[in-house]
């Protein structure tokens, strides 16, 4: 099968790899119908993350068809439609009974290594080094889906893929991120980063019911869609970020403050790495410039929900400020499981339509390409969804290049 | 208690010892059950051969060692009480002299059962050293950690969870490619532990294991609304 492989720090190639097996009891192996590119991939692709070796299959968004299971899953069949949660969870162990999945006890492969870096043996995760268990990831014709009777999505076949493919990371992250606001009725929520992410908790916000959301962002098309999707927009290069949010709360401040900058890390919470991640990403993000600020701007005895990787960074933490203003701080990687029932009703009851952040559709052998272009933001990148066999060389450009010609 | 005298206990005087400890979703009765026959132990530890039994007190263990040869010594077990604790030692002539304790705690109010194991043996010298030393790896405390994680995935999930022998990309140098089932553990602590507060060790894969009734598909249904929404 074809897929998308790891070779070095800003090097992927499409190569040809085995198909997958099942190799234990549990797993399934699902033909890969669509799949994303995640703001947490370019981490891998950017080369800030450890454990990456080359062959390294990528991808943790990714939805298909059953073709083979194990002989201990008992709950799925060949044909059956799932989209693939990000986070491997036993369901079984201590934290996965809590529902608390991306604390999963047993998913992890390689726990000894995810502790040399974490200090603790963090998930299992598909394609996102041998940190979370070196899984072959999502971006590939198919996948090996470990403890696939307790994870996998089974979605009906008249929703489009790309109406439910985020389920398997982006909405559950977003959502897991507007629920960390505690939105109450009048709330004002401000939210650093119209990325993938971000537009996510805005639709998340929006229907637990904020009275405002206020997005922060400096890439204008990004903000766009954000305005589009119902929130008030601010460009912090037009201006200053608390000043801004102060004025427009009438000195009080945002009830909550959400920080989906740190997107690039969403839901990982790889808190040992953080020192290189801020390092390699300072200038770009100017990752603890937002924390501060968000410390800054909300109001007495707020909320502030992280989706990005902060620790680290204590030397610039201003938790006197924290601290006196009684601020809650809420954070976490994402427990898809936890969500996805939920997430799926309200898609399927048209409540919720997170395709509308795609900008582009790409065929897998393309993939390369499509990293380019949603590391560089160009071309109005948003979010990129691959399809294996989609056909040849034909992104949605030359497409439209050839249909012109 | 039980578990005070055992930590106490010292099978040999210069003896070289490693705990390691860990909390799994079982009772004491179950992980106890599965641990006294012993012969499931190479399923969870990788360089553990076999380990069989010719009577109800004595043990043959059978380990990996170096280039491919394999040591073995006889033990007898020593203290048995069920659902508590079990200890072993090998014969005072032994030319591998090393002894264990594992103990059993169950928690109140549900929250599982304390695994502590108690590994002793005699500092490696000469032939006999080179078996002990492959035994218990080079970082003996993430080979004993490693074996309990392990145990722990068996006991939970019912599987002992792997990425050895799925789909990779060209890479000559890998050991973990489709149809191979050795990996380097060594290797990628020492890759990924820089500031080197974590030891390398050496540790072989295996092929996965059968399900064990731990395995629960049907809780697939009761993963709606959780503890974010």
């Amino acid at each position: 099968m074809r897929a998308v492989c790891w070779q070095s720090a800003k090097e992927l190639r499409v190569e040809d790899v085995p198909d997958p097996e099942i190799i234990n009891p549990r797993d399934a192996i699902v033909r890969v119908t669509s799949t994303a590119i995640c703001g947490s991939d370019l981490h891998l692709f950017n080369g800030f993350f450890p454990g990456m070796k080359r062959g390294d299959i990528m991808g943790h968004e990714a939805m298909g068809e059953v073709v083979a299971v194990g002989r201990g899953v008992r709950n799925l069949r060949e044909g059956d439609r799932v989209v693939i949660p990000c986070v491997i969870a036993c369901g079984a162990c201590v934290f996965c009974k809590q529902h608390s999945y991306s604390a999963c006890d047993n998913s992890n492969a390689k726990p000894i290594e995810s502790a040399a870096v974490l200090g603790y043996p963090g998930s299992g995760m598909f394609g996102y080094s041998e940190v979370t268990g070196s899984y072959a990831g999502g971006q590939a014709e198919m996948v090996r889906v470990p403890f696939a009777d307790f994870g996998l999505l089974k979605v009906p076949d008249n929703v489009p893929d790309e109406r439910v493919l985020f389920i398997s990371d982006i909405l559950p992250t977003g959502w897991m991120g507007a629920a960390n606001c505690d939105v109450k009725p009048g709330d004002v929520v401000a939210v650093w980063g119209a990325g993938p992410v971000g537009q996510m908790a805005i639709h998340a916000l929006k229907l637990m019911g904020a009275e405002r959301i206020i997005v922060i962002d400096r890439v204008a098309h990004r903000l766009r869609v954000a305005q589009s999707a119902g929130a008030e927009i601010f460009n912090l290069e037009e201006g200053d970020v608390y000043e801004h949010l102060l004025d427009e709360t009438a000195g009080r401040g945002p009830d909550s403050c959400l920080d989906a900058v740190g997107m690039e890390a969403h839901g990982q919470g790889f808190l040992g790495v953080v020192d290189r991640v801020k390092q390699s990403l300072g200038v770009e993000t100017d990752r603890p410039a937002v924390i501060r600020q968000a410390i800054r701007c909300v109001r007495k005895g707020g909320t502030i929900s992280l989706l990005g990787v902060y620790a680290g960074v204590l030397d610039t933490f201003p938790l006197g400020v924290a601290f006196n203003k009684g601020v809650t701080f809420k954070m976490g990687q994402v427990r898809v499981q936890a969500l996805q029932h939920m997430l799926l009703n309200l898609i399927l009851k048209e409540h919720l339509d997170p395709s509308s952040i795609i900008t582009h559709v790409m065929d897998l052998e393309d993939a390369v390409d499509g990293y380019d272009k949603f590391n560089d933001k160009e071309d109005a990148c948003l979010k990129v969804v691959l399809k294996p066999g989609l056909g040849r060389s034909t992104t949605r450009e030359k497409q439209a290049a050839a249909s012109a010609a | 208690m039980a578990r005070n005298e055992a930590l106490a206990t010292r099978f040999f005087r210069d003896g070289q010892r490693l705990t390691a400890s860990i909390t799994i979703q079982r009772s004491a009765h179950d992980l106890y059950e599965t641990w006294r026959s012993f012969q499931e132990l190479p399923r969870f530890i990788d360089d553990i051969e076999s380990v069989t039994s010719s009577s109800d007190d004595t043990l043959h263990w059978t380990v990996q060692g170096p280039s491919d040869r394999s040591f073995s010594w006889d033990a007898k077990i020593i203290a048995d009480e069920p659902d508590r604790r079990i200890a072993w030692t090998t014969d005072e002539n032994s030319g591998v002299p090393n002894a264990g304790t594992i103990l059993f705690r169950e928690l109140p109010f549900c929250r599982g059962t304390e695994v502590r194991v108690i590994i002793e043996y005699l500092p490696p010298g000469g032939a006999t050293g080179e078996a002990v030393a492959k035994f218990v790896g080079k970082d003996p405390k993430n080979m004993l950690r490693l074996g309990l994680l392990r145990f722990r995935q068996l006991m939970e999930a019912g599987e002992l969870s792997t990425s050895v022998g799925q789909s990779v990309g060209k890479n000559p140098r890998r050991k973990d490619r489709a149809g191979e089932a050795t990996r380097d553990v060594e290797e990628d602590v020492r890759d990924l532990s820089k500031a080197g507060q974590t030891q390398s060790m050496a540790a072989t894969s295996k092929s996965p294991a059968s399900p064990s009734p731990g395995s629960d598909p049907s809780a697939n249904n009761s993963a709606t609304l959780g503890g974010n929404a």
